[in-house]
């Protein structure tokens, strides 16, 4: 269980980072922000 | 060792990190205010000519004052000739359809033969050889009807519309004679690559052949862009002067608007198409053959022809975003036609058929999985695979508007319905297609993995990695495609889009680059039964050669359809008693007549590469020689 938990939960944190870093500059590349803003 | 690579390996992965988070400041962003300018002047400019002639003018002027050419004619129905009994219109769709099914089969298959023959080459495995020599032996009279079909086509152009393909000869002039000097090019090389395979063989000799089938492709690609080009011209014509007339020159005329958009969905779509129809050869060999090791064969062909049309399948709904986004962009008109307007229907069609390609694709490397003894580990999640890929099928094809009538319309209280009304916007379609990418891939790895037994010590870690790899990108699609699908605007809706594809890519690439390091030096659980599938994992294959040529049918048909009433957008009225848009059920019959021709020629290919292997002795019949 342990072999599996830990290296998941690293992983996903580092994964998630990813993501929002992509979210995040796609959208400002696109002259946007990540949250909305009216 | 190990430890050392994985350091490496994570510190590259913060730095990616940190750098996707600098990068908007390094590069010059674009500002929503510039973004909306820019777009709103683009695409008003092919709402008039007028409007979109005085910059293209400017541009071209230093070269353009060599040839003057006229303004596109104003014709009446007098000036189209017709024969008794022949329908123009669907005489010419019929044979261009047929011509451009072909064309794309015989453009792509050197791209894949010459990539098996590098494989085979690179491992010396001589199976890759001969399955290269026969799916280009397979596309030798494939391209004999594309040449036939394409003497037609010019025949029906120049009988039918005789005015329209005299201006757009006068205005593509070198393109066309470049193109006819390049098909002599085309076909030498072809059958100097075909006939010299054999003689070609081994050292040096493999490299020239070689050499031979990146020549073939380059013209081969470049026949089809000239093409391209007079297609596209004709929705997005370039070079205009104020009153619509063409005053540049022929690379301005090729390089229009939407020429590269077209390319790059073409190129990439073809390679699909291409892979579906060998795969569709492999099964009709499959089916018919007598012996095991024949059915193994075919059995291994059909597996490497769904692997290229999958391949190519993974990234071509973000090609035809691009095409489309283009067009919104050259013109807001033709894209409100294109989906919001009387074809969006066919877009139904399209996003049904595209499901089909989607599940007959998983079918088969479902059933695929059968020729591993180690599958079974992996057999009891194919079905949460299977509802999930249901379930974004279903909201793929969802209608956002429904043909109702006045009663209907009442009861539902509304043209949209309470729940599923809110399916049928493009955030939930870019959410459910980022799903069946994800979960198609998915699929391939199961398949990869089924025979294989991971040596790697870090083998949990790597699969914990990977659990979380999918589950972190399956969250960030879902978000995008929610928060900003329904909570923000328009412009936020469709920038999310990039960030949603650009995701599922990231899940695809890291995944692969784990495995690839998981299961290095990996074991096999047994050697793999090839030629233990099912009957009707061969019919999948079927399903997708045909989806994928009702589809190309069907949405060329939409892209031509655009045009509406003019032969060359804005600048070419159509004055032909057909200058209408027929109704959408005819077209799809018509589609399908010409798909049903198409799949008969395709037979006869098929069944002419049957007997062309079959040698009989006729004992008795020939005299005997002294």
């Amino acid at each position: 269980m342990k072999a599996y938990f830990l290296p998941f939960i690293g992983a996903f944190v580092v994964f998630c980072l990813v993501f929002l870093a992509l979210d995040f500059s796609m959208m400002k590349l696109q002259g946007l922000t990540l949250i909305y803003q009216h | 060792m190990l430890t050392r690579n994985m350091k490496i390996t994570f510190g590259a992965f913060m730095l990616a990190i940190l750098a996707m988070f600098m990068l908007p400041d390094l590069m010059p962003a674009v500002h929503a205010s510039e973004a909306t300018a820019t777009e709103s002047s683009v695409a008003a400019a092919p709402a008039s000519a007028a409007a979109a002639a005085p910059a293209s003018a400017a541009a071209a002027e230093p070269v353009a004052n060599a040839i003057t050419y006229p303004p596109a004619p104003k014709l009446t129905e007098a000036d189209y000739p017709q024969i008794k009994g022949v329908n123009s219109r669907v005489a010419v769709w019929l044979v261009a359809q047929l011509h451009l099914w072909f064309g794309a089969f015989v453009v792509a298959v050197p791209m894949f033969v010459f990539i098996i023959e590098v494989i085979g080459m690179v491992t010396r495995d001589e199976r890759y050889d001969n399955m290269a020599y026969e799916f280009i032996k397979v596309s030798i009279t494939a391209y004999s009807l594309t040449a036939i079909l394409g003497g037609l086509l010019s025949f029906g152009l120049i009988l039918f519309y005789p005015d329209l393909f005299k201006y757009l000869a006068l205005i593509f002039k070198e393109s066309m004679w470049a193109y006819a000097l390049l098909f002599f090019a085309e076909s030498a090389v072809l059958y100097i690559y075909y006939y010299g395979w054999h003689w070609l063989q081994g050292g040096n000799k493999k490299w020239i052949h070689l050499t031979f089938g990146l020549l073939l492709n380059a013209v081969g690609l470049q026949l089809m862009f000239l093409a391209n080009a007079w297609t596209t011209f004709m929705m997005s014509p370039a070079a205009l002067d104020a009153a619509g007339v063409f005053n540049g020159n022929t690379w301005e005329a090729i390089h229009n608007f939407l020429w590269n958009p077209i390319n790059i969905h073409r190129v990439v779509a073809n390679v699909a198409y291409g892979g579906s129809v060998v795969g569709a050869y492999a099964a009709f060999k499959f089916l018919s053959a007598q012996k095991q090791a024949e059915r193994a064969h075919y059995d291994w062909v059909g597996y490497n022809a769904n692997f290229i049309a999958i391949s190519a399948l993974l990234p071509l709904p973000f090609a035809g975003y691009y095409l489309t986004a283009e067009m919104y962009a050259y013109s807001q008109q033709m894209g409100i036609t294109l989906m919001g307007g009387v074809f969006a229907w066919i877009f139904i069609i399209q996003a049904v058929l595209i499901g089909a390609l989607f599940l007959s694709a998983n079918y088969y490397l479902w059933c695929g999985m059968g020729r591993s003894e180690g599958a079974y580990r992996y057999n009891p999640r194919i079905k949460y695979i299977a509802i999930v890929l249901v379930i974004a099928f279903l909201v793929w094809f969802t209608p956002h508007t429904l043909v109702l009538t006045n009663s209907e319309l009442k009861d539902l209280g509304g043209p949209y319905h309470k729940y599923l009304g809110v399916l049928g916007i493009m955030p939930a379609k870019n959410t459910a297609v980022n799903f069946l990418l994800t979960f198609t891939f998915m699929s391939f790895l199961f398949y990869r993995r089924a025979n294989k037994v991971a040596t790697v010590s870090w083998a949990a870690a790597g699969n914990a990695a990977q659990i979380a790899l999918f589950t972190a990108g399956l969250i960030n699609i879902v978000i995008l495609g929610v928060y900003h699908g329904y909570f923000t605007n328009t412009v936020y809706k469709v920038a999310a889009s990039i960030p949603q594809v650009l995701t599922t890519l990231v899940i695809i690439i890291i995944s692969v680059v784990i495995d690839a390091f998981m299961y290095k030096g990996a074991k096999d659980v047994a050697p793999l039964h090839w030629g233990r599938m099912s009957t009707r994992s061969q019919y999948a294959l079927f399903l997708l050669a045909v989806s994928f040529t009702w589809l190309m049918g069907l949405m060329g048909y939409v892209r031509s359809g655009i045009r509406q009433h003019w032969h060359i957008s804005n600048i070419f009225r159509d004055g032909s008693p057909d200058a209408f848009t027929p109704g959408l059920g005819y077209a799809a019959s018509v589609v399908s007549v010409g798909t049903i021709i198409f799949m008969a020629m395709v037979i006869f290919v098929f069944w002419l590469s049957t007997i062309s292997g079959k040698h009989v002795v006729a004992k008795g019949y020939w005299k005997e020689q002294a």
